[in-house]
């Protein structure tokens, strides 16, 4: 069998811009309106979201600045110019564990999902492996081939969200937004909490700006990209507490999965939107897995120079598997969630802060 | 060919048959179509459990015939009732009833009847897994019957061939009307119940020639317990007040005729003075236009005068109805069923916080305020015609 291969294994920074919100969107646009809502009071949620996104924007931007100034050299390689080899191997691999479970969470939770409200009689395990041996397919091919896969759905689940805001607007009652700013600080900070963990993903950048062609426009790109989940996110929240109004928000376990399903389509003919809603975005939970789990093997692979790439993959799946079946219930899942989300952005956070101080300290030149 | 071209066959086929194929799979033949259920209260057992009895309407497409092919003679609908005491074992407790196992994604009305509905928290909890249920949509619509409600699937459903969807287009109605309120969704009810605040659902009851949908159950937030019943009247000042209702009739004389006025537009604004919370002052402003529908007398329409006076006299009337409820409200239920709970926290968000608590029970800050109501009329438009008969001998 011959496999089709691409003329080079570069890039675009346009391909880079698509593969940010490709990650980031996932399972938790699903979810947070539940933890973000009961945290605000009334729409203020799109506050915390904002200025989450403001800041999840200037990391991206960082992290892709960063990388650029070392045109065309890993993170290892960088990595260790600023801080050493071991501990630049020790920052990879806590890279990897972290992608690695970006991907068992997102499996996890869309396979509970489906058999939520889709599949009620498959068990959750052959949910969770007929899902699993589609992305271990996709990472087992060409690492460019799996940004066309991105840029091929990302304008499908724009659209679909698009559509889900447009047929959730008859319902939509403006008076569930008041009152306006009646949240206290405190309230805000513990809404920011619940948001950050649906903002992770963008750590990727440390390792994919290599494959750019042109990495001076990469930072550019990933910062837009990183704007698209921030405006998603707040049209999301504010159509939530619309249609809902903040005290069933709070109490529906995934209110974007209820709006899809409170969601009509005038003129009676196709009934259940929530049909197509489910297709599409299985879809985005397939580009966050696809990439986090790509990124791992990336991670791998720049440590274990002499093993290929296939041999880390087909370990790592196994574990993959395996993890995502350790939560009991779907409080545990949750939970798992929010601290992978907050350790992932605070870990890219810490990485961003040390390579830079380091570097300053040292005087490692970055290009320009 | 070679052994390892055909291990790589062997396992492609494996795939094609392992994992391809649905493991959920429901022929549609197989589903039975519940379109609406009712619930009611069914004899206390010797334990004094209460038990439920939940009737569902299942649809048998044989029967309802194609656009072409007229169904047959029977009803094309089967009800089926079970009771128990936890809905979702009466839904097991179905599947050995019937052959076709009841699938509710289309489910559009949930009947209670008024015995149930009195009974605190049974209500909220009867509600439960209607809205826990991943299969139940939140656009199904919940009336309250008066009498058993499942005596209301039965009803001859002419023009339509389904009870329940005669009933569903019935509500839909409900934007002609101010004498009905709008049909309340398990969604909206779902924020009924995690609030406190009183609400109303729309009412049925059965007839001599048919269905009767109007008037309204109050329920009381506390306890999600049906406490009392608004007339058409009522309804009507309540719906003016909460400026719910798009369109609607309002009956009126002048000099003893009486005149119609189609009400075609209706805003309101209230304004509340918080500055003491124990005797709150409430201006409730109401703002209707519409046209002149009926007629009574002959008295030329082109003076303006004659208009403003009707002006006058509608105003009156929709105060007088207004007012009416707001006694009821105050007095009678003490309950809030008019939402200005509402404006007081998109307003007055700081007083809210301090009183909501104490809003409709205890001090009953409610009951204590004094509510103005003021009516604007305009009459915009009077019809194709000035009068339509002669001018009498007065």
């Amino acid at each position: 069998m011959k496999r089709f291969d691409y003329a080079d294994e570069f890039i675009s920074e346009r391909e880079i811009m698509i593969a940010v919100p490709s990650i980031v969107i996932g399972v938790g646009a699903l979810s947070f309106p539940k933890s973000l809502a009961s945290m605000t009071i009334a729409a203020d949620g799109w506050l915390p979201i904002l200025v989450g996104g403001v800041i999840a924007v200037l990391i991206t931007w960082c992290i892709a600045k960063m990388s650029a100034s070392f045109p065309n050299q890993s993170f290892l390689t960088y990595a260790s110019r600023i801080v050493t080899k071991p501990l630049a191997l020790v920052l990879t691999f806590i890279f990897s564990i972290l992608s690695l479970q970006i991907a068992i969470y997102q499996m996890r939770q869309i396979a509970d999902i489906s058999k939520q409200y889709i599949f009620d009689q498959t068990p959750v395990e052959v949910i969770a492996l007929v899902f699993l041996l589609v992305v271990i397919y996709a990472v087992a091919g060409s690492r460019v081939g799996l940004f066309r896969l991105n840029a091929l759905f990302l304008p499908i689940i724009l659209f679909i969200l698009l559509l889900l805001i447009v047929f959730s607007l008859n319902k939509f009652e403006k008076e569930h937004l008041f009152p306006i700013f009646e949240t206290s600080f405190m309230e805000y900070v513990k809404g920011m909490d619940s948001v950050i963990s649906s903002y992770t993903g963008f750590g990727i950048l440390w390792f994919y700006i290599v494959l750019v062609k042109q990495p001076k426009k990469a930072p550019k790109s990933a910062a837009i990209g990183m704007c698209v989940p921030v405006i998603l996110y707040i049209l999301i929240f504010i159509v939530c507490i619309g249609v809902f109004g903040n005290e069933v928000t709070r109490n529906l376990i995934f209110p974007t999965v209820e709006l899809a399903k409170n969601a009509e389509i005038p003129g009676e003919f196709f009934e259940r939107f929530d049909s197509v809603f489910f297709t599409i975005w299985i879809m985005a939970i397939f580009n966050t897995a696809t990439l986090a789990l790509d990124v791992s093997v990336f991670a791998l692979t720049s440590i274990f120079k002499k093993t290929p790439k296939h041999k880390i993959l087909f370990i790592l799946s196994p574990i993959v598997y395996i993890v995502a079946m350790f939560p009991e219930n779907f409080l545990e899942v949750s939970t798992y969630g929010t601290y992978i989300g907050y350790t992932v952005f605070l870990y890219s956070i810490f990485v961003v802060i040390l390579l830079y101080t380091v570097g300053k300290l040292r005087g490692v030149r970055f290009s320009d | 060919m070679t052994k390892r071209n055909l291990i790589q066959i062997i396992i492609c086929f494996l795939l094609l048959v392992l994992s391809a194929g649905c493991w959920d799979q429901v022929n549609i033949e197989e589903n039975g179509f519940v379109i609406g259920t009712a619930v009611d209260l069914s004899n206390n057992d010797s334990d004094g459990n209460i038990n439920i009895s939940l009737t569902n309407q299942i649809v048998s497409p044989d029967e309802l015939g194609t656009p072409t092919n007229e169904g047959s003679e029977n009803p094309p609908f089967i009800n089926l009732t079970t009771t128990g005491d936890s809905i979702f074992e009466i839904n097991r407790k179905m599947l050995k009833e019937i052959s076709r196992v009841p699938f509710y994604g289309h489910s559009r009305l949930v009947i209670v009847s008024e015995k149930l509905a009195h009974n605190p928290e049974l209500f909220a909890s009867m509600l439960d897994v209607f809205i826990r249920d991943q299969e139940m949509r939140r656009g199904i619509k919940i009336i309250i019957a008066e009498g058993e409600a499942k005596n209301i699937l039965d009803i001859d459903p002419k023009p339509e061939k389904l009870p329940v969807m005669h009933i569903d287009m019935i509500t839909d109605n409900s934007y002609k009307s101010i004498e009905i309120i709008e049909p309340v969704t398990l969604g909206r009810l779902h924020d009924y119940l995690l609030h406190k605040n009183s609400y109303v659902l729309p009412k049925i009851s059965i007839n001599n020639d048919g269905i009767d949908y109007s008037g309204a159950a109050v329920f009381d937030g506390t306890n999600d317990k049906m406490v009392g019943t608004l007339n058409g009247l009522e309804t009507k000042g309540m719906n003016l007040i909460k400026g719910d209702t798009k369109e609607g009739m309002i009956k009126f004389k002048v000099n003893n005729h009486i005149m119609a006025f189609d009400l075609e537009r209706a805003k309101k604004r209230i304004d509340i003075k918080v500055e003491d919370p124990k005797n709150m002052e409430i201006f409730i402003t109401i703002k209707a236009e519409g046209k002149l529908a009926e007629m009574y007398g002959s008295k030329t329409l082109s003076n303006p005068s004659y208009i403003k006076e009707m002006e006058d006299k509608i105003s009156k009337k929709i105060e007088q109805l207004a007012d009416l409820t707001i006694d009821k409200a105050q007095k009678e239920l003490k309950l809030d069923i008019l939402d200005i709970d509402k404006t007081l926290k998109e307003k007055h968000y700081g007083t809210w916080r301090k009183i909501h608590k104490d809003w409709e029970n205890k001090k009953n800050y409610f009951s204590n305020s004094r509510i103005h109501v003021s009516a604007d009329v305009k009459v915009r438009e009077v019809g194709s015609t000035d009068r339509v008969k002669e001018k009498e001998h007065e």
